[in-house]
């Protein structure tokens, strides 16, 4: 399937990405990095392997599909007393690097492993010329992960928000089952949980897409679940779980 | 090109003339010429507005709060006809001039959903649902007699031309996720009134082109668990109006081309060393080795000027038994009297006592001896001694609060960023990770019970039975839309 994305948001059309690039109307990618449950920057995200600048331009991409699911939401008048929030955006593991010292044997090859690897400096040791490579060794999400789709934009958390500032489970079951009739997805996960430390029901929609490439041609799998707690409930189901 | 006036023409070939200008028009003539009204929801009833009678109430579009953060709009009570004066339009826009005891209220509502309404209770809300452009030519005042919040979901720029001035009664709290960047063009003032307190969990860094003053009226404590480097191209001076203490439990240098000590007491001891180079002059009261069973341990080496005591005695006869003692006195006298003759020697020559006749008489050392035991005991005493130094090697974690959250956070987190770590298996099964946040009362300790209390609608996986928005028919007792059934895959 193609999607046909408005020029005027089009980040293919984009010089740059930053968080002020536009993505649909009122919607730019600082919704997606300012989320409270994971605020970063395009500044602060590493490439895949957790070295380097990452695609910015596959992110936002990939967040093309998701503003596009907001659409949907936003002036639907069935939701018009309801709040569409990211509250779970762009995802940043933990970041922690290590020096690792790697001996050259002469400058010219500390240099050129220095420049080979991404952040890396040269020097001269006590015994003799080394590479200092950074190593990192910080948090590496599960492979496929909702985290590890969250750092590409492919996975973005919502929520829907009452009047009083809370999310209303019956009201994100009806958005789950909209969003399964109106708009495509690889997964749409109707996640509810009593994390909160008051033991409130809280629920959130988890919608996975599929890697977005520059042509927009793309294909969804259309898989739903239902969690509560972490624990799968049901596959290929929406239930809607009550507070009491 | 097709145009009105085209249609009209093939309307009217195809229809004829007499059902094209008769269309919309009542046979009675009493009806909507156009056709408009009633609507369908007012047919086989009163035409006047149900908003007006109570029946429906009209309210802008306000969508939801934010996370925590509650609208308190309450929602509006219907109104009692005839109270509510309505206008609304055939698109869709409604004004309402409510009298409704309890619920006067004005409201001016765009097809939208984007309006301003004026409450019962003096509340003014106003919503747009695209942007919202406020332009003043003059001056603006607001004022807020309450509370207020303000949420942007994406970035705010706020551009001053003259000057910005907050000033703040209560507490001045910024929570910054990213980087925090300020660019003075002049100077920079901070009075700060009582503490101040930094936590850098990172590397922190200064560069000054001008000089560096820091005036301190009380202690300065510096605790480095590194190491220190102080590199001063011009000169370093450190004066201290009180004790100055250098200790160091690795070795400690001091080097350069011309050193002065000057003590009005000084002390110098050691196990063992050299002090002393080939042009030194040594000055003093007594030299002294270390005693031992049978002799003294000291030896010296060179020529001496002057006489030792036992040479003195040698002079003497009835001491002639012990002047095997006086080993080299020959040398030593010699060596008196070569310089008494304009020797060699450029150094300054001390007055030479004269053998026999300047009597000598021997002052003891006023310190002890400083002996292996001494050094030890200065070594490790309080005040004199070598002072170890360990920073608590745990501290630089409890800092960053590392080893509390495994490595995942280094600040306290919220319950959003919890979740949004538990979304990994690997820390939502990190049973230290999840106890420890249970034990600060960051996680709900029931976070792991899976089996929900109550479970209402569910829906699968193929598309769900809807009604459309468009109705059907006059007869609003029928199925007021098409029944459809969406099948996307």
């Amino acid at each position: 399937m193609k999607i046909l994305v408005d020029p005027q948001y089009n980040p293919e059309f984009e010089s740059s990405i930053t968080s002020a690039t536009k993505l649909g109307p009122g919607i730019t990618c600082a919704k997606f990095l300012g989320a409270r449950g994971s605020r970063t920057q395009f500044q602060k995200l590493y490439a895949d392997g957790f070295f380097g600048a990452p695609d910015l331009k596959q992110i936002a991409r990939n967040l093309v599909l998701h503003t596009n699911a907001m659409k949907t939401v936003i002036g639907n008048t069935t939701f018009s007393q309801h709040r569409l929030i990211v509250s779970e955006g762009i995802y940043e593991p933990n970041p922690k690097f290590e020096t690792q010292e790697i001996p050259s044997g002469s400058e010219a090859k500390a240099k050129k492993l220095a420049r080979e690897n991404s952040g890396g400096s040269y020097g001269k040791g006590p015994d003799g010329w080394v590479a200092r490579i950074p190593l990192y060794v910080g948090e590496r999400p599960s492979s496929n992960s909702v985290n590890d789709l969250r750092r590409t934009g492919r996975a973005i958390v919502y929520q829907l928000i009452n009047k009083n500032g809370q999310t209303d489970p019956q009201k994100t079951f009806d958005l789950a089952v909209f969003w399964k009739d109106y708009i495509d997805y690889d997964k749409l996960s109707l996640d509810y949980d009593t994390f909160d430390p008051t033991g409130i029901l809280t629920s959130q929609i988890v919608l996975e897409m599929p890697k977005v490439p520059a042509s927009f041609d793309v294909s969804f799998s259309h898989n739903l679940e239902t969690t509560f707690n972490g624990e799968l409930q049901a596959k290929n189901e929406l239930l809607e779980i009550l507070a009491d | 090109m097709t145009n009105k006036l085209d249609s009209l023409k093939e309307r009217t070939e195809k229809f004829g003339e007499g059902q094209e200008e008769t269309v919309g028009i009542s046979q009675e003539g009493f009806s909507d010429a156009s056709g408009e009204y009633p609507k369908r929801d007012y047919f086989f009833g009163s035409s006047v507005n149900k908003a007006s009678k109570g029946e429906t109430v009209n309210s802008l579009d306000l969508g939801g709060g934010d996370y925590d953060l509650s609208l308190n709009v309450s929602d509006q009570k219907p109104s009692q006809y005839p109270y509510n004066q309505v206008s609304e339009s055939p698109s869709g826009h409604v004004i309402e001039i409510d009298d409704t005891p309890g619920g006067e209220r004005v409201l001016i509502k765009h097809r939208t959903g984007a309006g301003v309404e004026m409450r019962a209770d003096g509340t003014v809300i106003i919503s747009s649902k695209n942007q919202r452009v406020e332009v003043t030519g003059g001056d603006q005042t607001t004022i807020v007699e309450g509370e207020g919040n303000l949420v942007y979901k994406g970035n705010l720029t706020l551009s001053v031309t003259g000057d910005f001035n907050v000033d703040v009664g209560g507490n001045y709290n910024l929570n910054v996720a990213g980087d925090k960047i300020e660019e003075i063009k002049g100077r920079h003032t901070k009075t700060v009134n009582r503490d101040q307190n930094y936590t850098i969990r990172g590397s922190r860094g200064a560069q000054v082109i001008g000089m560096n003053t820091e005036t301190l009226l009380d202690d300065h404590n510096v605790v480095v668990a590194g190491n220190m480097n102080n590199f001063v191209q011009g000169n370093t001076e450190i004066l201290s109006g009180g004790d100055f203490i250098q200790t160091a439990v690795g070795e400690w240098v001091a080097a350069s081309s011309i050193a002065n000590i000057t003590a009005r007491h000084i002390s110098m001891i050691g196990h063992k060393g050299t002090i002393g180079g080939p042009l030194m002059d040594y000055y003093g009261k007594s030299y002294g080795g270390f005693p031992a069973k049978v002799t003294n341990l000291a030896c010296f080496y060179g020529s001496l000027v002057g006489k030792a005591a036992e040479a003195i005695h040698a002079d003497y006869s009835i001491h002639a038994a012990s002047a095997g003692f006086a080993r080299g006195a020959a040398t030593a006298v010699q060596a008196v009297k070569a310089a008494a003759v304009g020797g060699p020697s450029t150094l300054p020559v001390p007055e030479v006592p004269v053998p026999g006749i300047m009597p000598f008489i021997p002052i003891p050392p006023t310190a002890p001896i400083p002996n292996p035991a001494i050094v030890e005991l200065q070594l490790s005493s309080s005040n004199y001694g070598i002072r170890n130094v360990a920073v608590d090697p745990k501290l630089k974690s409890k800092i960053t609060k590392s080893d509390d959250y495994k490595e995942l956070f280094n600040h306290d987190p919220s319950i959003h960023e919890i979740r949004s770590k538990l979304r990994d298996p690997q820390h939502f099964g990190n049973g230290s990770f999840t106890s420890y946040l249970v034990s600060q009362g960051k996680l709900n300790g029931d976070f792991k019970k899976n089996m929900p209390k109550n479970i209402g609608r569910s829906a699968s996986k193929t598309g769900t039975i809807r009604l459309g928005v468009n109705l059907l028919g006059n007869n609003p007792s029928d199925n007021r839309s098409k029944r459809f059934k969406v099948n996307k895959k």
